[in-house]
């Protein structure tokens, strides 16, 4: 879920972004406003249909071609990888383990043996 | 051969005859030649006086250019002359009329200021803002949108709360008493009476939260300079977003939800009598907001699947990855 809340996070962040600048000039501006109510429900409308132009430049590019989630992704995919320094210790531990496992494998599979013969 | 006097005579007329026939023709063709002579001296004449005419027709135009030219600079000899007057004159009253001159700058310089502030505020309206249309109407900047306010939204029938982006749109689900008290939080506590109706007061609301109220715990909701980390907490595992084939589950859930609640936003909107042009932009940002939830909801399970088909993990592990 992280990655698709990371996502959900920046486009609803780019929405943020434009209703951030009118809630900043409604709470500037409020005395203002309060007598032209004209202006108020245009900055509302203004706002929204902007919210609107950003929403559409995610579905024309598919969210994951939209700069803000492509950003999300790589930096996730980029958290989340493996060094390659890592990698190399776990594979030799793991071939260690390996061998060992393959070495008292046989041990047991000798003893299984001789213990038939004994009986 | 001898010939007879009669035959003689006879052919010897005959032979003048045609002697004269020759002459009469070789005269004719004489004046044949001289008409001809005649006729090219006349093309000739003719080319050389049209000529003259095309040389006087340019001449003339050059005439008239140049008596343009003239009264040109005469104008503008005119104007230096007052001009020259004008700067002696006030070489001459130095004191007053100076002053006067300095007011009559300053005074044209407010103006030209006034003009560029004009122009900053509508470019910077403008900015970031281009390809804003719905429908017939263009709502490239502030001052375009309160124009239509102004022209298509008179009175208060119709207010901004009937217009609805994706944010909106998805709190209109949490429309009810309780979550419309729970409003807004700057700057606004004081004026909650600016709002004609509870639909502005959530719009409003809505514009001072971080996410859409839905997908934050209920009870939750994050507010301005909040964090998105509840979001779609409710969504834990892939099977409470969708059960079944899709019809049932929170994605379910919320289609239905969203399709009766926009379909009586909808009906309010067109009740509006008299605002043809403002409900049909509001009815497309309605349109063009579920256009993109919808397109959003698509994505984000077709991601889930193609991390799925990439990685080969379990449904749950995607789900938790992605």
């Amino acid at each position: 879920m992280e990655l698709l809340l990371e996502c959900c996070g920046a486009f609803v962040e780019a929405l943020r972004a434009v209703h951030g600048v009118a809630t900043g000039q409604l709470s500037v501006q409020a005395e203002s406003m309060e007598k032209d109510r004209a202006e108020r429900t245009a900055l509302f409308i203004y706002t929204m249909g902007r919210a609107i132009h950003i929403q559409n430049e995610f579905v024309a590019a598919s969210f994951k071609k939209h700069p803000a989630i492509a950003m999300v992704i790589n930096y996730h995919l980029f958290g989340n990888r493996v060094p390659q320094s890592i990698y190399d210790v776990h594979m030799a531990e793991m071939n260690a383990h390996i061998t060992l496992y393959n070495v008292w494998r046989g041990q047991v599979v000798r003893e299984l043996a001789t213990l038939t013969k004994k009986k | 051969m001898i010939w007879s006097g009669d035959f003689c005579s006879a052919y010897s007329e005959q032979v003048d005859a045609q002697a004269r026939e020759i002459a009469r023709l070789e005269s004719n063709l004489s004046a044949v030649n001289g008409e001809m002579r005649a006729s090219k001296v006349y093309f000739v004449r003719k080319d050389e006086v049209w000529g003259h005419k095309a040389a006087i027709a340019n001449l003339r135009v050059q005439e008239a250019s140049n008596e343009r030219r003239l009264l040109e600079v005469t104008h503008e000899l005119a104007q230096a002359t007052v001009r020259i007057e004008a700067m002696a004159l006030v070489k001459f009253n130095a004191p007053v009329a100076g002053e006067a001159d300095c007011k009559k700058e300053v005074a044209d310089l407010e103006g030209k200021v006034r003009a560029v502030e004009g122009q900053i505020y509508l470019i910077k309206n403008r900015l970031g803002a281009d390809l804003v249309k719905f429908g017939n109407v263009d709502l490239e900047s502030l001052v375009d949108t309160y124009v239509f306010v102004k022209t298509k939204m008179p009175g208060d029938q119709m207010t901004f709360g009937c217009f609805y982006d994706m944010v909106a749109m998805l709190d209109s689900l949490m429309d009810s008493d309780a979550e419309l008290s729970v409003s807004v939080k700057t700057g606004a506590d004081d004026s909650k009476s600016m709002y004609k109706n509870a639909a502005e007061s959530r719009t409003s609301s809505s514009f001072n939260q971080a996410a859409p109220a839905i997908f934050s715990r209920k009870g939750e909701s994050d507010i301005h300079g909040g964090t998105v980390d509840r979001l779609f907490s409710t969504v834990k595992e892939h099977a409470l977003w969708t059960r079944n084939g899709g019809s049932q589950g929170m994605k379910a859930q919320l289609n239905r939800e969203l399709g009766v609640t926009l379909a009586h936003v909808s009906k309010s909107i067109v009740r509006q009598p008299g605002y043809g042009d403002a409900v049909n932009v509001a009815q497309e940002y309605l349109a063009q907001s579920r256009k993109c939830y919808q397109e959003f909801v698509n994505w984000s399970e077709s991601f889930y699947l193609t991390i799925m088909d990439l990685s080969s993990v379990k449904p749950d592990e995607a789900w938790s990855c992605c």
